[in-house]
């Protein structure tokens, strides 16, 4: 911490008190004044490096298709995810050997079609991790969503020193985000849900970023668990395109 | 950010595999380096990805330093793979392997040929259980209930007493033995087989054989786990009751047993399915079919990882079967299967009748090592809905009926039965030997 580089610099013994209760304040949530300031300016540039505030309040919808690659398992799932904010999501997934896997989530309701599996509804923590997702100005309104956004200490990440925030969801959990100099955001660590009810910790890093239609992002993605490993590759974005609304109605058999 | 989610990670983690074999390149580069990166990359993954940090009280560090040491001693990717699975064998666990078929002696390799005979292992011999209609077993007039005495002038005593002798845990011998004598008895397509029998009659028997080739349904590859041999059998008990057998969960299978169960309600008293030799695939497959099953949604068990933790769920289907559920186990019944039935088990949704179970049943991803060969690891622990864990320890069925010699020589198949007398019909002759 910034507050305990200043200690250590030797501040004399008679302001020590202060900076305790400086300390205090910040272990509490409430962050010394320049802390708030200092996390203000790196999200400011990171909404800055996609493209600016003004251009993500323009985003409505996305297309994005992809192919996510287990290198060391030898599968690659092909991947098309539509997106309209705030709460719409139709996802298909490709799997070798398996079929394609369906899902769609529309406002707070959710559901899911797998060749294995057959149909069902997805509980209420998948529908809410779908919603992230689908909220395509969530990044424009990190304190709101946020319980608690710290600073913590930069950390070098393959050669890049990076800013590092740790963000406190409504629910308790933490993420860890880290920033490049340029605002791009370069690696986020924490936990995804898998299925109903699991979850894995997983670390994520952003490569070969590339701008289509004034948005920047990364088209590499690569997801580390002690388990396993992955790689998304984006390979097509369409911004705004126009999407037929029945492809995010919910069949009646998930209602 | 604009990003396509980590969402497809979620279908590969519960999806979790059980393979006989993988994928084996052609041609792999041999030499100290390559061996030294695949031990590398074994070692490596387990040290990361072993759901406990203790290793369950193995020193995997000294494990590693010692087999390290042995490598030196390697000159082919064969002593590779004896010494990979010597160091994964420290860990006590099933679903640590190095596979590749012709580095398994104990296990054997498909020869590609079919006979059309199934048999069923017991100190005391092997028994045929099932003949396939219009194999070439059935042509030459082979019965269920006969004794394997040779194939090929080996005595099925021998064999079994090599394997017997092996230092590997006892259930896995008795795996070992049914496989070993299932790829024998079935051949090298169009090569002829010398067999000897003891039949149920009394008296010795000389039959020759020559196996077709095994053109048996396959599943499709999926990653670098390979095609299996499936088989499926579908029929009605005595009108009145539905029996499904099948060897694998494989995709290539569920929409023949999706609508198999989704005909029985109304129809069927009762179902039977048959997971006896059935050797696991993919996990959720087994959440699949209970969906078939249930009412409501059913856990099946979990699976704990280092760092996280996926529940198998079924959810019911808006078609599904009502009725009672029977399930038969074995020895030879693993993974997938062990974890299917234990869930419904526990749900009180299915009635065990045969064997305790494998006892080999945790998730696991296969990845490609330098070599060639292919590492399969374990995940995560896997624990039932009441938090008892199947491996080592099996499932234990409801109705316990162990392998008897007389009953299987006289060609009776009690299991089935004491599941048929459950589902309240009686067997019928014809039942007796399988189906």
């Amino acid at each position: 911490m910034r507050v305990k580089r200043i200690i250590g610099h030797g501040i004399g013994a008679l302001i020590l008190p202060l900076w305790v209760a400086v300390l205090s304040a910040e272990d509490s949530g409430e962050g010394p004044p320049g802390e708030r300031a200092a996390v203000e300016e790196i999200i400011e540039q990171y909404i800055a490096s996609q493209g600016g505030r003004e251009r993500m309040k323009s985003l409505r919808r996305v297309e994005l298709e992809g192919r996510m690659a287990l290198k060391s398992q030898g599968l690659i799932i092909e991947v098309r995810q539509r997106l309209e904010s705030p709460d719409k999501v139709f996802v298909t997934m490709e799997f070798p050997g398996l079929g394609t896997v369906r899902e769609i989530i529309n406002g707070n309701r959710g559901w899911e079609w797998h060749p294995l599996t057959g149909t069902r509804s997805l509980e209420e923590r998948e529908v809410k991790d779908h919603l992230r997702d689908a909220d395509l100005q969530r990044d424009l309104r990190l304190f709101e969503v946020y319980e608690q956004i710290r600073l913590a200490e930069p950390e070098e990440i393959e050669g890049h020193m990076t800013r590092h925030l740790v963000l406190l969801d409504r629910e308790g959990k933490e993420e860890h985000w880290y920033f490049k100099e340029n605002g791009d955001l370069f690696q986020q660590v924490r936990d995804v849900p898998v299925g109903p009810g699991g979850e894995v910790a997983i670390r994520q890093r952003h490569y070969d970023f590339t701008t289509v239609e004034g948005f920047r992002f990364p088209k590499v993605v690569r997801i580390h668990n002690p388990a396993f490993e992955a790689e998304i590759t984006i390979t097509r974005c369409q911004i705004n395109p126009e999407f037929d609304p029945a492809i995010f109605q919910i069949p009646p058999s998930g209602l | 950010m604009l990003i396509i989610k980590p969402n497809p990670l979620k279908w590969v983690l519960l999806t979790g595999a059980w393979g006989l074999a993988a994928h084996l390149g052609l041609a792999f580069p041999n030499g100290k380096e390559t061996f030294e990166r695949s031990f590398d990359m074994v070692w490596n993954t387990v040290t990361e990805a072993f759901w406990d940090e203790n290793f369950n009280g193995v020193d995997w560090e000294r494990v590693g330093d010692r087999y390290k040491g042995e490598l030196g001693q390697v000159k082919d990717r064969k002593d590779l793979v004896v010494l990979l699975q010597s160091m994964l064998d420290e860990l006590g666990q099933s679903h640590f392997k190095i596979l590749n078929a012709s580095a398994e002696p104990l296990f054997g390799a498909s020869r590609g040929g079919y006979t059309g005979i199934s048999l069923k292992y017991t100190p005391h011999g092997a028994y045929v259980v099932r003949i396939e209609p219009g194999s070439v077993a059935h042509k030459e007039g082979i019965q269920v209930g006969w004794k394997l005495k040779s194939v090929n002038g080996k005595s099925t005593k021998r064999i079994i007493q090599s394997i017997l002798r092996a230092e590997i845990p006892e259930k896995r011998k008795l795996f070992l033995i049914q496989v070993n004598l299932g790829v024998r008895i079935n051949g090298s397509a169009g090569k002829q087989l010398r067999t000897d029998w003891y039949p149920s009659l009394g008296g010795k028997e000389k039959i020759y054989l020559t196996p077709a080739r095994d053109e048996r349904e396959r599943s499709e590859p999926i990653g670098f786990l390979s095609e299996q041999k499936l088989e499926y059998e579908e029929t009605y008990l005595r009108d009145r009751v539905l029996y499904l057998r099948f060897n694998y969960f494989m995709p290539a299978l569920m929409q023949k047993i999706r609508l198999a169960i989704e005909a029985a309600e109304g129809r069927a008293e009762g179902l039977i399915l048959d997971l006896r030799g059935n050797f696991g695939g993919l996990t959720i497959m087994g959440t699949g079919i209970a969906g078939l099953l249930i009412e409501e949604a059913t856990p099946l068990g979990k699976m704990t990882m280092r760092k996280g933790l996926v529940n198998y769920r079924g959810y019911p289907q808006e078609k599904r079967f009502t009725g009672p559920v029977a399930i038969l186990i074995d020895s030879c019944t693993i993974s997938t299967a062990e974890m299917f039935a234990a869930g419904l088990q526990e749900a009180g949704r299915a009635r065990l009748f045969g064997e305790v179970s494998q006892g080999d049943s945790l998730p696991s991803l296969l990845k490609k090592l330098p070599s060639g060969d292919v590492l399969q690891y374990a995940l995560g622990d896997f624990t039932t809905p009441k938090g008892n864990r199947i491996e080592k320890n099996g499932v234990i069925p409801d109705v316990l009926v162990d392998a008897d010699p007389e009953a299987l020589a006289a060609g009776l198949d009690l299991p089935l039965q004491s599941a048929m007398e459950w589902l309240g019909i009686m067997p019928s002759l014809e039942d007796d030997g399988g189906t």
